[in-house]
C-alpha cells in the first residue's frame, strides 16, 4: 500500500513538472487584468463625456437665461439611456469575461484544490488517530507519513486534471471569444470617433468649445457690472478649459487606442495557442499595459481628481 | 456594413462634416468680431449647429446600439463556457471537499452506533 501511494505521488509530481500552468494559461492570465482595465477606463470615458456634455448645458443655462430663461429641456444627456444600457452591458461582459479568465487561467483553481487537499490530509490524520480507527490503521500498517503522501498524492491529481481541463478546454473558448471581442472593439473605437469628425471625442471638443463661447458670452454680458478681481477670475477660466479640454481629449485617445490594444492582444493570445513562446502577444499586451499607466497619469491631471 | 449602410454613413459624415467646418468657422469669426452685437448674433448661431451637431452625433452613437447588443448576446453565449469551465475547475475542488467532509462525519458515526449497541 505504502509503496503504490509513494509510487503514485512520484509519477504525478514528475507529470506536474511537465504541465504546470501552461504557456497559454499564463498568457491569458496576463492579458485578463489588461482587459479588465481597458474595460474600467472605457466605463470612464462614456462618464467623463457625460459630465462635461452636463456642465455644457449649465453654461448655456446661465449664459443665455436673460434670453431664454430656464427649462428642465435643456437638460438631457449626451448618450440617451437605452444606448447607454447597450454600452454598459457590453463593458460589463468585458469585465466579467475579464475577471472570470483571470480565474480559470490564474493560479486559483490550484491554490483552492491544495487548501481543500490539506484538508483531506487533516481529516484522514484526524480519522487514523480516533479511538475508533487507530487498531485498523495499526493492523493495516498505515502511518501518518502514508497518510501524508496520500493527501499530497490526491493534490498532484487535482493539479494535473486542473490543468488538463484547462489545456484541453481553454484554446477553444478562446478561439470563440475572438469573433465578439473583436465586433465590440471596433465598435467601441468607433463610439470614440475623433475630434473633428464624430463620437464621443467629437462631442467633448464641441461642448468645451460652447462652453468657451459661453464663458465669454457671461463676460461680455456683465464686465461692466464686474469688479477687476471678478473679471480677472472669469477671464482666468478660459485657458482653463482649453487645457481641461487637451488632458479630457488625450484621455479619450489614450483610452481608444487601449480598446484597440485589446483586441489585438486577444488575437495574439488566440495566435499563439499551441505556442510555447509568443514573442508577438508579449509585444501587444506591453503596449496595452503601457496604454493604461498612460491613461491613470492623465486622470491624474484632471481637474478635480 | 451593407452597401445602403455604407452609403448611409458616409452620407451622415458629409453632412457631419459640413455642419463642423461651418461651426469652426462661426467661432473663428465670433473670435475675430468686437462688436457684442455682432458676436452675440454668431454665438446664437453656433448655439443651433452645435445643437445639429449633437443630434447628428446622438444618431451617430444609436446606429451602433444594435450592433452593440446583437455582440453583447454573442459575448454571452461564449461567456457561458468559459463559466462552464470556471465550474469544472471548481467541482474539482468540492469533490475532495466532500471527501473531506464525510471522513469527518464517520468518526462521528461510528462512535454513535457504538454507543447505541454498546460496541
Amino acid at each position: 500500500m505504502r509503496q503504490t501511494i509513494a509510487l503514485l505521488s512520484a509519477v504525478l509530481a514528475c507529470g506536474l513538472a511537465g504541465c504546470s500552468l501552461s504557456p497559454l494559461a499564463k498568457r491569458a492570465a496576463a492579458f485578463a487584468p489588461a482587459a479588465a482595465a481597458a474595460a474600467k477606463d472605457t466605463t470612464a470615458a462614456y462618464v467623463l463625456v457625460e459630465q462635461t456634455h452636463q456642465q455644457t448645458e449649465i453654461a448655456a443655462i446661465v449664459a443665455n437665461f436673460d434670453q431664454d430663461g430656464f427649462s428642465s429641456d435643456k437638460l438631457k444627456p449626451f448618450v440617451d439611456d437605452e444606448d447607454m444600457a447597450a454600452r454598459k452591458k457590453i463593458l460589463d461582459g468585458l469585465a466579467k469575461y475579464a475577471e472570470t479568465l483571470a480565474w480559470v487561467s490564474g493560479d486559483q483553481p490550484m491554490t483552492e484544490f491544495d487548501t481543500q487537499a490539506a484538508a483531506l490530509g487533516k481529516s484522514l490524520q484526524s480519522l487514523a488517530a480516533s479511538d475508533n480507527f487507530s487498531s485498523l490503521a495499526k493492523k493495516a500498517n498505515i502511518t501518518g507519513t502514508d497518510i501524508n503522501i496520500a493527501a499530497t498524492a490526491v493534490d498532484a491529481l487535482g493539479h494535473v486534471l486542473i490543468e488538463q481541463r484547462r489545456s484541453r478546454e481553454l484554446p477553444a473558448i478562446l478561439k470563440q471569444m475572438d469573433g465578439p471581442i473583436q465586433r465590440i472593439c471596433a465598435l467601441l473605437d468607433a463610439d470614440f470617433g475623433s475630434p473633428e469628425g464624430s463620437g464621443l471625442r467629437n462631442q467633448l471638443h464641441n461642448d468645451y468649445r460652447t462652453m468657451r463661447r459661453k464663458q465669454e458670452r457671461f463676460i461680455r454680458d456683465n464686465e461692466a457690472t464686474m469688479s477687476a478681481s471678478e473679471k480677472r477670475a472669469a477671464i482666468e477660466q478660459l485657458p482653463k478649459l482649453v487645457a481641461a479640454e487637451s488632458a479630457a481629449d488625450q484621455q479619450l485617445a489614450c483610452t481608444q487606442s487601449a480598446v484597440r490594444q485589446l483586441a489585438a492582444a486577444h488575437t495574439a493570445l488566440v495566435a499563439s495557442i499551441g505556442v510555447k513562446e509568443s514573442p508577438a502577444f508579449r509585444t501587444t499586451l506591453s503596449e496595452l499595459i503601457q496604454q493604461g499607466e498612460q491613461l491613470h497619469s492623465f486622470y491624474a491631471q484632471l481637474p478635480g481628481k | 456594413m451593407s452597401p445602403n449602410s455604407a452609403t448611409t454613413a458616409a452620407g451622415w459624415q458629409t453632412a457631419h462634416d459640413a455642419l463642423q467646418s461651418l461651426l469652426n468657422q462661426l467661432n473663428d469669426a465670433a473670435d475675430a468680431a468686437t462688436d457684442k452685437v455682432v458676436i452675440d448674433a454668431i454665438d446664437n448661431q453656433a448655439d443651433k449647429i452645435d445643437d445639429a451637431l449633437e443630434a447628428l452625433n446622438q444618431i451617430d452613437m444609436k446606429s451602433r446600439t444594435v450592433a452593440i447588443q446583437a455582440a453583447a448576446t454573442d459575448l454571452a453565449a461564449a461567456l457561458k463556457q468559459l463559466d462552464a469551465l470556471k465550474e469544472e475547475l471548481e467541482k474539482i475542488s468540492r469533490d475532495v471537499e466532500k471527501v473531506s467532509t464525510v471522513l469527518g462525519t464517520i468518526d462521528k458515526a461510528v462512535t454513535q452506533i457504538r454507543s447505541c449497541f454498546g460496541i
